[in-house]
């Protein structure tokens, strides 16, 4: 297990919301959860100032609504700069990874 | 698009307003996820506690996330500061006495200082409020012994004016006259105050008149022109816009009224001219007085606009070279060798003012210091008090930088109440003083500016009290933030090195406090002194009559008919027992001749034209020789009368008696041979002896200023109005002002008297900040060693001997500070001997006054803390650690 580095929770969370639509807190966190398979810790918590700093952003909007399970609850999505942000990020995290990649398996 | 920082803001903000609704749906927010997770667990088969434990588990906690979550929304930074400062207030408010103490001692401090140094700065620092003032310069001629003249001939100031044109616009003016205004149809005929000016002396000041113009250099027309004041307008030519170009008549000539300058106007002068005279009019007013001809006459007042891209000093050696270059014969001790420029200003400072300046700021700005070290003290010992409550906080959790800011915000809310109450203080004094010194300067031709909190000096007051509130406040808070928790809490304050600061900034307020109440002991005393001090001549039963014969158009047949006249009648009034005739009484301003003996030593001395009974009337004795006689005064005799001063300077080691010396301005007259000499008096100044004084005959028929002095049985207003009726009777339109002696001696002992009441003022301010502060240190001291008195009662020491011990203990430092005190105000008396009458430094008896009346206080203030912490039961002050 390892911990999530500073700003990668970020595009986790807009990438989440892209592909399953309106989610809310718990939804997230619990999707980042299934996705990761227990790889990474999260304390749940943590997603919340998470949250706050991409609707700053104004990437993401909240809205409450009613959930399953018949509560309230306030509901993320994701806004039409917030996908424009994710393709900047995934482009970026790709080069990145794809870097990463090759020099690891020159140094090995 | 928005940038992402404002927008930011604006979310924060939104959440901030709103910021019950925000926490509230962030604690619906948490509950749901919470709730959520409880019942998955719950589903899988947990108790209800369990899920509900396990959920806080993988939330990481309520608390800290709704924390982690409520600081993004909002403003952390900003909440602390806002709960700082409400908890600053509180503690305030449940500390009264602190509170108001320390707010009052700002106050007073911040107060004083701002209110006293605007009235300064706008009297001698602040540029003129002309246009483009910041080029204008004030001149003054340097003497070849170095000493400043502000007032200089016609010929220095032509000199300087035509060589120096390339590096400064010079004008010049004298605005120490008066002209008689003839009956106009809105007024009746008066005297008012004139200033003779040179031609291009608006122009150069660059105010142009509010209706019509000013004087244009080079004129050519034969009536002569003169520019009025708005208020001379107003009241004279009944504020009619057609009144330019109409006349007006001054000493009973014509003038053409070519302009109205504007209400603001008063020229580069604390005097307030209600007309504006060419100077080369000035034989016009007074036939035979002519400045271009009377070239060495020293009356003129010269001020400058320096030209573009010339700096001072560019000018004033340009200047000085010019002045070094005129021709002086190398004996004349007050010919103008070089000058010097300073920014012009209302009230330049001379070596007089400056004293009386200096008298005025140093106590001032050792009551901010007192004040500043006042509050240094309230804060040191309010922190030392309440280090159990800051240990509380730290073990707490509250971290180190918080305790310091939080105690910061203190002092800073502090400061910025007593800066308020202070800045009220300073307005409110300034308004005060503003509207006093109007109504009394306003009737003697003077005008003041209004006197307003100058943003500059306020600033800097405030600053120094701010500076001061917050590193006093820094300072215990460093120390107290950073002491061992276990002892703090136990309120176990072994605080040596902040006694010893204490006891210093108490040593501080003691010495200062000495100095301000010795300065006004001593200037008590030279009030004291000038009330006795014997002037040199009679002032009991004295009474000058005053009157310009010249001015009103007399001719010198009919001024010396009419003065004859005026002799008879007042002997014949029934209430003169004697009468001397002379160009002024004694205490006027004189102007200065040079005498020359042999034309070598040359001496500059003030003179007065006088009858032979002038000596016996104001009963000045003669040491040597005799009077006048009739026949000399008829014929015109070069004959003279000097003081003893004078004598000795003419003529070291020898008798005057039978010498001769010559007024350097008319060589060619014959030499005036010494027929008396007469006793020093103080004629010029009624601080000092005269340095020199020449008595020469009077001549009836100048028609110039005269003073009649008369000796009366009674001088009642009674007598002195029946006085006036006889001149009226003689001639209606001539204006006379009748004053006794002993009235213009009082004037002059104002100045003193205002002295010793502004530093009686500081002192007794001074006295109350020290009282306080010692007051506090003691409270402190004494709170600090409740345990150790304790003991020695529990081992039978008397409380009476406890106490004595604690005082002292506490008047040892007073009486380090007393004796410096001392030290400092004779210092200072020795700086300031010159200037205030009669002021000595050695006076014991104002010295052991102050020092018995200082430690009488401090032992007052001390003997309340100290008796109620011996009267603590020791049994409770032993149990209370």
């Amino acid at each position: 297990m390892t911990d999530i580095p500073q700003g990668t929770l970020d595009v986790m969370v807009l990438q989440c919301l892209h592909s399953m639509g309106p989610l809310h807190g718990y939804g997230i966190a619990r999707r980042l959860e299934q996705v990761s398979e227990d790889a990474m810790q999260l304390k749940q918590g943590t997603i919340y100032p998470a949250l706050v700093r991409l609707q700053e952003k104004g990437w993401i909007v909240a809205e409450w609504g009613v959930s399953e399970n018949n509560r309230k609850a306030k509901f993320y999505s994701i806004t039409r700069t917030g996908r424009k942000q994710l393709v900047v990020e995934t482009t970026q995290w790709k080069t990145l990874a794809a870097t990463m990649a090759r020099l690891l398996k020159v140094t090995e | 698009m928005m940038p992402d920082y404002l927008r930011g803001l604006l979310f924060r903000a939104r959440n901030f307003f709103l910021r019950n609704r925000t926490e509230h749906e962030i604690d619906e927010e948490l509950e749901f996820h919470l709730a959520t997770l409880a019942e998955r667990h719950a589903a899988r088969g947990m108790t209800a506690d369990e899920a509900r434990l396990a959920s806080l588990r993988e939330m990481g906690g309520v608390t800290p996330t709704r924390e982690a979550y409520r600081d993004q929304m909002m403003f952390p930074a900003l909440e602390s500061v806002v709960q700082d400062i409400w908890y600053g207030c509180r503690a305030l408010r449940k500390n009264p006495g602190f509170t108001l103490t320390a707010v009052a001692v700002l106050a007073l401090g911040i107060g004083i200082n701002a209110g006293i140094f605007s009235i300064i700065w706008t009297l001698c620092f602040r540029p003129l409020p002309l246009p483009d003032a910041e080029h204008l310069a004030g001149i003054n001629g340097r003497t070849v012994q170095g000493i400043q003249r502000r007032i200089l001939s016609y010929e220095t100031f032509s000199a300087l004016a035509e060589q120096g044109k390339d590096q400064v616009d010079l004008a010049a003016y004298t605005p120490y006259y008066s002209v008689q205004v003839g009956s106009t149809p809105a007024a009746a005929p008066g005297v008012v105050r004139a200033a003779l000016v040179s031609d291009n002396f608006f122009s150069m000041l660059r105010t142009p008149a509010r209706l019509g113009r000013t004087f244009a250099q080079g004129r050519s027309t034969d009536v002569p022109s003169v520019v009025v004041s708005y208020n001379f307008w107003l009241r004279r030519l009944g504020g009619e816009a057609s009144a330019t170009g109409g006349s007006v008549r001054l000493n009973q000539q014509l003038f053409t009224v070519i302009g109205v300058m504007p209400p603001e106007f008063t020229g580069p002068d604390v005097t307030l001219p209600e007309v504006w005279i060419p100077l080369r009019d000035e034989s016009i007013l007074q036939p035979g007085r002519e400045l271009q001809k009377n070239r060495t006459e020293r009356r003129l007042i010269v001020i400058g606009r320096i030209q573009p891209n010339v700096r001072l000093t560019e000018a004033q050696a340009a200047l000085s070279a010019i002045a070094g270059r005129m021709p002086a014969s190398p004996s004349d001790r007050e010919a103008i060798r070089s000058v010097v420029l300073y920014r012009a200003v209302l009230f330049p400072l001379n070596s007089e003012m400056k004293a009386f300046a200096f008298v005025l700021m140093l106590p001032t700005a050792l009551v901010l210091l007192i004040a500043c070290a006042n509050l240094a003290n309230l804060l040191l010992a309010r922190a030392a008090r309440r280090g159990k409550e800051i240990a509380t906080r730290m073990a707490l959790g509250a971290s180190r930088r918080r305790i310091i800011q939080q105690l910061m915000t203190e002092s800073l809310l502090l400061a910025v109440l007593g800066g308020s109450v202070g800045t009220l203080l300073a307005i409110e004094m300034l308004r005060t003083g503003s509207q006093y010194l109007f109504r009394i300067t306003g009737g003697m031709g003077y005008a003041l500016p209004v006197f307003s909190l100058d943003t500059g000096v306020w600033g800097f007051t405030l600053g120094v009290c701010m500076i001061a509130a917050v590193v006093c406040g820094l300072t215990p808070a460093l120390y107290a933030s950073r002491r061992d928790l276990a002892a703090a809490t136990r309120q176990d304050a072994g605080a040596t090195h902040s006694t010893r600061l204490r006891n210093g900034l108490m040593i501080v307020q003691v010495a200062v406090c000495t100095v301000l109440l010795s300065a006004a002991g001593l200037m008590i005393r030279s009030f004291q002194k000038s009330m006795v001090t014997e002037p040199g001549f009679a002032t009991t039963g004295i009474v000058a009559l005053q009157f310009d014969l010249g001015n009103a158009g007399f001719s010198a047949m009919r001024a010396e008919a009419f003065q004859k006249q005026v002799r008879s009648r007042l002997r014949g009034s029934g209430h003169v027992r004697d009468l001397a005739q002379a160009d002024a009484p004694p205490l006027s301003d004189r102007p200065m001749i040079s005498l020359a003996t042999n034309g070598t030593a040359v001496s500059a001395s003030p003179f007065n034209h006088v009858s032979p009974d002038f000596f016996r009337v104001m009963g000045i004795p003669l040491v040597a020789g005799r009077s006048f006689f009739e026949t000399e005064i008829a014929a015109k005799a070069p004959v003279a009368i000097v003081s003893q001063a004078t004598a000795r300077h003419l003529w070291p080691g020898e008798a005057a008696l039978g010498k001769s010396f010559r007024i350097q301005a008319d060589v060619n007259s014959a030499p005036l041979e010494v027929v008396g000499v007469a006793a020093d008096t103080r004629s010029v100044w009624l601080s000092r002896v005269d340095e020199d004084y020449v008595y020469l005959p009077l001549d009836f028929s100048a028609r110039s200023q005269s003073a009649v002095l008369l000796r009366l049985d009674r001088d009642t207003p009674a007598v002195r109005s029946e006085l006036s009726d006889v001149m009226r009777a003689m001639n209606a339109e001539l204006p006379v002002s009748i004053a006794s002696m002993n009235d213009s001696l009082n004037q002059w002992r104002l100045l003193p008297l205002a002295g010793s009441a502004v530093a009686m003022c500081l002192a007794l301010a001074a006295l109350a900040l020290a009282g306080v502060g010692m007051y506090g240190v003691m409270s402190y001291l004494v709170s600090q060693r409740k345990r150790e008195f304790g003991i020695r009662i529990a081992l039978g020491a008397s409380k009476a001997a406890v106490l004595s011990m604690v005082l002292r203990q506490g008047f040892r430092t007073v009486m380090v500070g007393l004796a410096l005190g001392v030290a400092g105000a004779v210092a200072l008396a020795r700086v300031l001997m010159g200037s205030f009458y009669g002021l000595s430094p050695y006076d014991p008896a104002a010295f052991l006054f102050v020092v018995c009346f200082l430690g009488a206080a401090a032992l007052l203030s001390m003997f309340g803390p100290a008796s109620r912490a011996v009267r603590v039961d020791p049994a409770i002050s032993l149990r209370e650690e």
